[in-house]
């Protein structure tokens, strides 16, 4: 009978074991989502890094051994150094954690994090390398790695009482199992509209942007400075310049073309594509003709400094001759503090990157400058995810802002002899740049992650695309837009859902045994001679009453 | 080595059981049969009193938050049940005082283990993720034991014929505070927010109370005559 019994037992737990390996993975660990470094090649040279899966221990980045480890470190703890450390020993992973408020980080902690965050972009690894946003339970994680690796200095008394009873190990697991594939068919989106001038055969400027962002992680690449001010500045001359256009006595003899490019941070590929498609593809195109000149705006909303990028020096009686001298006439007589320096940097058609958007119309013939307040085209400033809102100063923005407007309208108008710039002032009053546009303008192109690989897939980048297709079709006419298939290759950049399990080492488990043994061995003891105290309660029991 | 944890909770949970059974001379009686007896009417009875609670104590839509007395203690009332469960297994089996309140409170306490310890114990415990709670499920479960022999032992006692005046009140006294002793846990725990440990540590001084208090009275049953 009891034979019988016990078979049937051991069955059910046979069948509740099979039932339960899928419970047993919801085990009650911390689940978090991690947002993975990009990926790409582009020409002959890789970027990025190329695992994903991530099985491992959480270590702090202070640690001497870290091989098939994760990393764990924060902001502050990011150093080329460090890194490639990490990279020498073979870490399993790097996990980087970004505080929720980046505008509280200390400036020289933002600088060293963008110079090593560009530097990491230009090698490629095999190591995953993810970027975390930052909250308790994290925290918590990585307060624990740092003790962890602080205690490594301790006695070894502490060492191993720690190591047996009060550490705390993490585990780090991938959530899911998917392979990562590679998209190949990335498509660009350029759009272009056109305030045509009073008359016919007119020379044509060119105001142009790229409005696409690039960082680390690319759904944490919010772009800013780099190049939501360029986009911004853009988007308010539009609006000012229809003003002017609309009214037939204040319409110049200039046609004003503006252009939003993508893929501005992979070699300005959107705009070599779209000049390609103007003056090679295109019947009739305004970029045929008369150009007077094509201003690039890149990187506006900080610094008093203002670069005017050249790849050759403008020639005395060129339009954008005179353009520049318009320029340094509003700075030197309203905004004397403001400094402007041109720069010269002749393209070099042997480097694989190029340095700005002007280059792409100098290869084709087209005169033109970047405006910006970097003087590095390298500068980590141009693409890092702590790019946030605060590195952008309003004013400054709307001040060079100011600036371009004053000399667009001073060349168009020929003002120069109607008065200084200072005198004479176009945009001011119900035509002056808008503050509450300027921020809102922000607001909007920071609300959702800008990188290239984004914005022709997930839907509220291509909502942000729309709306600015929207805003162009506001102010300007013949508006374009030209959809380009990309030629480089790239990885999906994923958000992976990553878990955190809390383990013990297991020194702990074997000391926990022991305890455990030396607590039964005390309640058999107790059992045993519980005969003994039961004899010696009734014969105290019988005492009392006898 | 987590495998190794859950021996170690397994063990903790379970060689108490297995050390009493052979220390209190229940193997010499054969009454292992009788124990599995006991597990049975357990079941029976936590079925009779899910099912009472799911007809007539439907979810309170009360405040999230506010800890609803008057409808836990209703339900706690329900574990009256345990009380008549208790008495009819020990009402079956023939036999001198403790042999019966042994055997009931073995069977009993140990189909409580097996069912609503053993599988949080083994998906748990096995698992990566390390968590005290589970090593605080085994210490729970001596500390039931010993309350289950109280109980026991306080049921045989309200039952018996021969029992004095003076006896009645303190044993109801006794047989409320096992019945409502989780509600009063669940109270403790509410009222000055104490930590699982802390938790662990005022359950077994209370189980330790009333079964100090239970044998007191038991011995003096026994053997005042």
């Amino acid at each position: 009978m009891t034979g019988r019994w016990r078979l049937s037992l051991a069955l059910l737990l046979l069948c509740v074991q099979s039932s339960l390996p899928s419970v047993l993975t919801a085990a009650s660990s911390y689940q978090f989502t991690a947002y993975r470094m990009q990926q790409y090649h582009l020409g002959q040279q890789k970027h990025g890094c190329r695992g994903a899966i991530v099985v491992a221990e959480a270590r702090s980045a202070d640690e001497p051994v870290l091989t098939r480890r994760c990393v764990v470190m924060k902001v502050s703890d990011l150093t080329t150094e460090k890194y490639l450390e990490a990279q020498r020993q073979n870490a399993a992973a790097i996990f980087i954690l970004l505080p929720q408020n980046t505008s509280n980080l200390p400036f020289d902690t933002v600088q060293s994090f963008m110079v090593s965050e560009s530097e990491v972009l230009q090698r490629e690894t095999l190591i995953p390398v993810y970027v975390v946003p930052e909250d308790d339970q994290l925290l918590c994680m990585y307060e624990e790695v740092k003790q962890a690796a602080a205690s490594r200095a301790s006695s070894i008394f502490v060492r191993v009482l720690r190591s047996m009873v009060t550490a705390m190990g993490f585990q780090i697991l991938v959530g899911s199992n998917s392979p990562i594939k590679p998209i190949t068919d990335n498509t660009l989106v350029t759009l272009e509209g056109v305030l045509p001038g009073a008359g016919l055969d007119l020379p044509t400027i060119i105001i142009t942007a790229h409005y696409d962002s690039y960082g680390l992680a690319p759904w944490l690449a919010h772009g800013a400075d780099s190049n939501g001010s360029g986009v911004t500045i853009l988007l308010e001359l539009a609006r000012l310049f229809q003003r002017l256009y609309s009214n037939a006595s204040t319409r110049p003899q200039y046609n004003l073309m503006f252009s939003l490019t993508g893929g501005g941070k992979y070699n300005f590929l959107g705009t070599k594509k779209w000049i390609e498609e103007n003056l090679d593809h295109a019947e009739s195109s305004l970029l045929h003709d008369n150009v007077a000149f094509v201003l690039c705006l890149d990187t506006l909303a900080n610094s008093d400094a203002l670069y005017m990028h050249v790849s050759r020096t403008p020639r005395p009686d060129s339009p954008m001759h005179s353009f520049i001298q318009h320029l340094e006439e509003v700075v030197s007589s309203r905004f004397p503090w403001v400094g402007l320096e041109m720069v010269h940097k002749k393209i070099n058609l042997v480097e694989s990157t190029v340095a700005w958007e002007h280059e792409r119309y100098s290869l084709r013939r087209i005169p033109g400058f970047t405006l910006s307040h970097l003087e590095d085209p390298k500068s980590e400033l141009r693409g890092s995810i702590l790019d946030t809102m605060s590195q952008v100063d309003f004013r400054k923005l709307k001040r060079n802002g100011v600036i371009i407007a004053e000399s667009l309208a001073r060349f168009m108008f020929n003002l120069s002899d109607k008065g200084t710039p200072k005198e004479v002032q176009v945009f001011k009053g119900h035509m002056d740049f808008q503050d509450s546009r300027l921020s809102s303008l922000m607001s909007i192109l920071t609300s959702v992650p800008r990188a290239t690989q984004l914005l022709d897939k997930e839907p509220r980048q291509m909502l942000l695309v729309n709306s600015l297709e929207h805003e162009f079709r506001r102010y300007l006419l013949q508006v374009h837009r030209h959809t380009f298939r990309q030629d480089k290759r790239h990885e999906p950049e994923q958000i992976l859902p990553f878990s955190s399990t809390r383990v013990k080492p297991a020194a702990f488990d074997l000391f926990l045994g022991g305890c455990i043994a030396a607590y039964l061995g005390i309640v058999y003891y107790a059992i045993q001679n519980f005969g003994y105290l039961y004899t010696k309660l009734k014969s105290v029991l019988k005492t009392k009453h006898a | 080595m987590t495998l190794f944890h859950f021996g170690n909770c397994f063990a903790l949970a379970y060689f108490p059981y297995f050390i009493t059974y052979k220390c209190s001379g229940l193997s010499e009686y054969n009454a292992f049969w009788r124990c599995v007896q006991a597990g049975a009417t357990y079941l029976f009875v936590q079925l009779c009193k899910m099912l009472f609670l799911a007809t007539f104590f439907p979810t309170w839509e009360g405040g999230a938050g506010v800890y609803d007395f008057v409808g836990e203690f209703m339900k706690a009332t329900v574990d009256l049940a345990d009380l008549l469960g208790l008495h009819l297994v020990m009402s079956r089996n023939a036999g001198k005082g403790e042999y019966k309140i042994m055997v009931a409170a073995m069977g009993w306490a140990t189909a409580e283990l097996v069912m609503s310890r053993c599988l949080p114990l083994w998906v748990g415990a096995r698992g990566i993720e390390f968590d005290w709670k589970y090593i605080q499920m085994s210490f729970d479960s001596n500390i039931s034991l010993v309350h289950y022999i109280a109980m026991a032992s306080v049921v045989w006692m309200f039952t018996r014929y021969d029992l004095p005046k003076s006896f009645r009140l303190p044993v109801t006294v006794l047989l409320g505070l096992c019945v409502y002793k989780a509600f009063l846990m669940e109270l403790f725990v509410h009222m000055f927010l104490l930590g699982s440990w802390t938790a662990l540590l005022v359950k077994a001084l209370l189980t330790g109370v009333v079964s100090l208090c239970s044998l007191f009275l038991f011995v003096t049953l026994v053997h005042s005559n």
